[in-house]
């Protein structure tokens, strides 16, 4: 078990380290980034002495050593183009916004993909069964950004029962969560049933249901009793799933998060504010999938042995 | 001297043809039936828009701006799903975003195939260090949002439809690798690979005559279904305003567009998405079909 | 990680008649193959599997082989290394004279076609997307072994000699029985033109009704081309009929070796014994005879960590007290016939 969590943990280390080797990259892929910084008129001489002064005109791999040191030791990612501020400033601040959404989002989600996918699973072929895959496919066709707008359409429009953008009220919070949880929902549904059918179909539960001895309400207490580490696990893989439909979320409800300052800064070519978010990002997504790497060795140990 | 023993009949037990399992599946797959039909229309759409078009995707005309849809009062028939803010016509647009999703869904999957499964081989057959090196590519890029690294690199690439393509592609490709590889372990030790080996054929021979074939069902049941996540994927970007850019109608720009005046012009954001999601929803149809045909056919032999 | 060398006596350890190389088609020498475990983080191996752990024999041409043994004896691993495709821990193998191990690309190409496997799986042997002329015809146009646009009319050749209907070439694979398609597994292996086919457990996966017919097959193809084979089995009934020669495996070693007939009416080593014992046999004259059940006793040993001494020793009901340190080498107890166990000798004087 040690060597295979050692083993997730260099690999953890090591796509972190790639993330970051790839996001600085970027910035040298297409343009000098002295004359991003600099006013468009500037001479020749003056490009070249700012070049100096900035430590610009070292080799690459040199530069990415010290970008490197200055973030791991000290968390800085140079300022901000456009705000003149520290990147990491930015991001600090706007990371609650994100979390906050991630979460809300994800809680909606749990209580209905839970239940659902359990029954689902205890009663395949169900009626409930087949309405939730048949919701799970449509989920997967359906454009994010699409659904965000027909909700404000409805029932910011419409109906008029909730804001549709801007974070003051928890009322604020509605659509935004629920836009985000369609988007982890069909997925989440489907590896809750099939988790649950794994546990079922474990050979003691079969046999006592052969005998008639396992009543629907003991099967659905030992299934949510042994909810909980896969829901974990299921979670920290959609990680990843989850902050990129945060970006878009957050654009179509101008909700103040990480996502819509990455889309902005993209936009505008903030590299060292892409740069910080990018490396925040693929450490959600690193921690959260080594966490559900290890709690699901933990369950089944034939992973460990990969 | 024994005569040569001929197989006999009765005994031996021959196997049942593919059509008839497949004539049977089909039957329970109205589902993928539907998908088929919903791709065949759009395919058709986008090959004859401009036969089946009513009017010209760009031709604008700011008198007839923001027109409603025919079947709301107020609406004029012959702009049947009413007028953009420059004053084009909807329909004909979304008629004619067909040739950008189609397009651009199928190059980048193609591209993503191209890199995917080459990857894959090489990864499953000779496995070791490239094996090792090509797993943690493909660990690395699997958890992130592709849509942070996409919109890099159309930022940094500029915003063409060959760009979108190339970003779409090259975030893309992990997944046919890590089908593609895994299925490659699979086969490498089957029989038939060791016949090919002893009948001393050359190791390309191997992977493209032996292996490739066997592959090709799981790669092109996910093949179908990249489709779709590629539609949607470049939807987005036109929307977040890192893809297609206007005037060219592409679906995901004209959800950007409808955006800024969803309060009252509701139908502007509503249709072009709605074109999305039935285009996907047609692909994930047929691909979850292909699928289920696929699975007997792969057990079986 | 070597084992220690088996205590060895002047006669030698190989069968081989003379030291000649030449009269034999096929030598093998001191043949080893061990498979590393790995373990850990970095894949130390922390063992080996013994598969094949010293085994020499030889065939003349014309001549077949049976090796048997039951599962995990090595057998199948030797008749790989034979087709190096396993390459080989230790040992050497020479075919026509030929080290093996030592072949230039060029030449490599010319050994595969001279020595050719046929699979015990009907259906993993043969590749499902190819219809059966390919896979029968591949390595003619691949190796050029027939004039261009002929290749058509030899496979259909091939099948009729298999005992197939030449029409069928265009179906493929999965519309043919297990039996049929060891057959089309035999045509392919023919197409080559081999001089030595080594058939892995041909038959173990179909019908006893079929079984014989599959083994009459290659039985009659033997003398029209000149073959000579070595049939891997772990049942003694399969090769009683084909066989020249039977040699016998237990845990990576060779524990006898003799005749046909020799085995049968005159076996010498207790596994060899135990063996006969589940089957029925036909005796020259007519009679049936059937040994009284001999039993083995204890536990199937590990090729991982064998028992010391003897391999043999820990099932054997006439094990005594040096079989637990002496491992016994292959011994000339008879014409052709060679037996590794003390009772016939082979301890430390």
């Amino acid at each position: 078990m040690r060597t295979f969590i050692i083993k997730q943990l260099l690999q953890a280390v090591g796509v972190c380290l790639v993330i970051s080797m790839i996001s600085f990259f970027l910035l040298f892929l297409n343009t000098d980034p002295a004359l991003l910084l600099l006013p468009p008129e500037a001479e020749v001489q003056d490009i070249a002495k700012f070049k100096k002064q900035m430590g610009l005109d070292r080799p690459v791999p040199v530069q990415y050593l010290d970008f490197l040191r200055k973030v791991v030791l000290h968390g800085d990612f140079g300022n901000s183009f456009m705000a003149k501020v520290p990147a990491a400033k930015l991001v600090r601040e706007r990371l609650p916004a994100t979390v906050e959404l991630a979460l809300a989002a994800l809680i909606l989600v749990n209580l209905v993909a839970l239940p659902v996918g359990i029954i689902s699973a205890i009663r395949r072929y169900s009626l409930l069964d087949n309405v939730a895959t048949f919701t799970a496919l449509l989920g997967q066709a359906m454009p994010l950004y699409w659904f965000g707008i027909m909700l404000i359409i409805i029932f910011g429009v419409w109906l008029r029962w909730f804001p549709i953008s801007g974070s003051d009220t928890w009322a604020h919070l509605v659509l935004p969560a629920i836009t985000l949880a369609s988007w982890i929902l069909p997925i989440n549904m489907r590896l809750v049933r099939s988790g649950m059918l794994d546990v079922l179909n474990q050979d003691y539960i079969r046999t006592a249901r052969a005998k008639g001895l396992v009543e629907r309400k003991v099967l659905i207490k030992h299934a949510f009793k042994n909810a909980a580490i896969p829901v974990i696990t299921i979670t920290g893989m959609q990680l990843g799933a989850l902050l990129g439909g945060a970006v878009v979320t957050e654009t179509v409800f101008a909700w103040p998060g990480l996502g819509r300052l990455a889309v902005d800064s993209i936009r505008m070519g903030d590299y060292p504010v892409v740069q910080a978010i990018v490396v925040v990002f693929a450490l959600f997504v690193v921690i959260g999938n080594f966490a559900a790497d290890i709690l699901a060795a933990l369950i089944d140990p034939r992973i460990r042995l990969e | 001297m024994a005569e040569i023993p001929t197989s006999n009949p009765e005994i031996d037990e021959a196997a049942p043809s593919i059509l008839s399992l497949v004539l049977r599946k089909m039957w329970h797959l109205r589902m993928g039936v539907l998908g088929a039909l919903l791709i065949f229309c759009l395919i058709f759409i986008a090959l004859f828009c401009p036969y089946v078009s009513p009017h010209d995707p760009f031709k604008q005309d700011i008198t007839k701006r923001l027109w409603k849809p025919a079947f709301m009062e107020g609406g004029k028939a012959e702009y049947l799903l009413g007028t953009d803010h420059l004053g084009r016509d909807l329909l004909t647009r979304i008629l004619y975003g067909t040739r950008i999703s189609l397009v651009v869904g199928l190059a980048a999957v193609i591209l993503m195939l191209t890199v995917g499964v080459t990857l894959g081989l090489v990864a499953g057959y000779f496995g070791g260090k490239a094996d090792a090196v090509i797993s943690f590519l493909v660990n690395c890029m699997m958890g992130f949002p592709f849509i942070l690294l996409a919109m890099s690199l159309v930022a940094v690439l500029g915003a063409s439809l060959q760009n979108i393509i190339i970003a779409l592609g090259l975030t893309g490709w992990p997944v046919f690798t890590r089908v593609t590889r895994i299925e490659t372990m699979k086969l490498r030790d089957r029989e038939f690979v060791l016949a090919a080996k002893s009948l001393a054929f050359s190791t390309r021979r191997i992977l493209v005559r032996h292996i490739l074939p066997n592959l090709l069902p799981a790669i092109l049941v996910l093949a179908t279904v990249e489709v779709a996540r590629a539609i949607i994927r470049e939807s987005l970007l036109s929307f977040l305003g890192l893809g297609i850019q206007p005037p060219t109608p592409s679906w995901g720009v004209m959800l950007a567009e409808g955006r800024d005046y969803m309060l009252l012009q509701w139908w502007l954001a509503a249709f072009p998405g709605m074109a999305i999601f039935m285009s996907a929803l047609g692909i994930n149809l047929l691909g979850d079909a292909l699928r289920d045909l696929v699975d007997p056919y792969l057990r079986k032999t | 990680m070597d084992r220690p060398a088996p205590e060895s006596r002047p006669t030698s350890n190989s069968i081989s008649a003379t030291e000649s190389g030449d009269d034999f088609l096929l030598r093998v020498q001191g043949l080893k193959k061990y498979f590393p475990i790995r373990k850990g983080l970095l894949g130390r191996t922390v063992g080996y599997v013994y598969a094949v752990d010293g085994v020499s024999f030889a065939i003349r041409r014309g001549e077949t082989l049976g090796l048997v043994g039951e599962s995990g004896c090595g057998k199948s691993t030797i008749g790989r290394c034979l087709l190096r495709l396993y390459e080989a821990t230790d040992g050497q193998i020479f075919f026509q004279g030929m080290d093996i191990s030592k072949l230039s690309p060029g030449e490599m190409i010319q050994f595969r076609t001279r020595i050719q496997m046929i699979f015990q799986d009907p259906y993993s042997s043969l590749n499902p997307r190819l219809r059966v002329r390919e896979i029968i015809g591949e390595s003619l146009r691949v190796h050029n072994l027939v004039p261009q646009g002929d290749w058509q009319d030899r496979v259909r050749e091939l099948l009729a000699e298999v005992g197939l209907q030449p029409d069928h070439m265009a179906r493929y694979p999965h519309e043919f029985s297990g039996g049929q398609r060891q057959r089309i597994g035999v045509a392919r292996s023919l197409a080559m033109n081999p001089d030595l086919i080594v058939a892995d457990e041909p038959v173990s996966a179909l019908d006893v009704s079929i079984q014989a017919q599959v083994i009459n097959l290659l039985d009659s193809l033997k003398d029209k081309h000149g073959l000579s084979y070595i049939v891997i089995a772990h049942d003694l009934a399969v090769v009683e009929h084909i066989s020249d020669r039977i040699a016998v495996m237990y845990l990576g070693k060779l524990v006898e070796t003799a005749r046909d007939r020799d085995l049968y009416l005159n076996p010498k080593h207790p596994y060899t014994e135990a063996l006969l014992s589940a089957v029925p046999i036909p005796a020259p004259g007519g009679r049936e005879r059937r040994k009284s059940r001999k039993l083995i006793q204890g536990d199937v040993a590990s090729p991982i960590n064998p028992p010391s001494g003897c391999r043999f020793h820990t099932r054997c009901l006439k094990t005594m007290e040096e079989c637990r340190r002496i491992d016994p080498p292959l011994i000339e107890i008879g014409p052709e016939h060679h037996v590794a166990c003390l009772l016939y000798g082979g301890g430390r004087p």
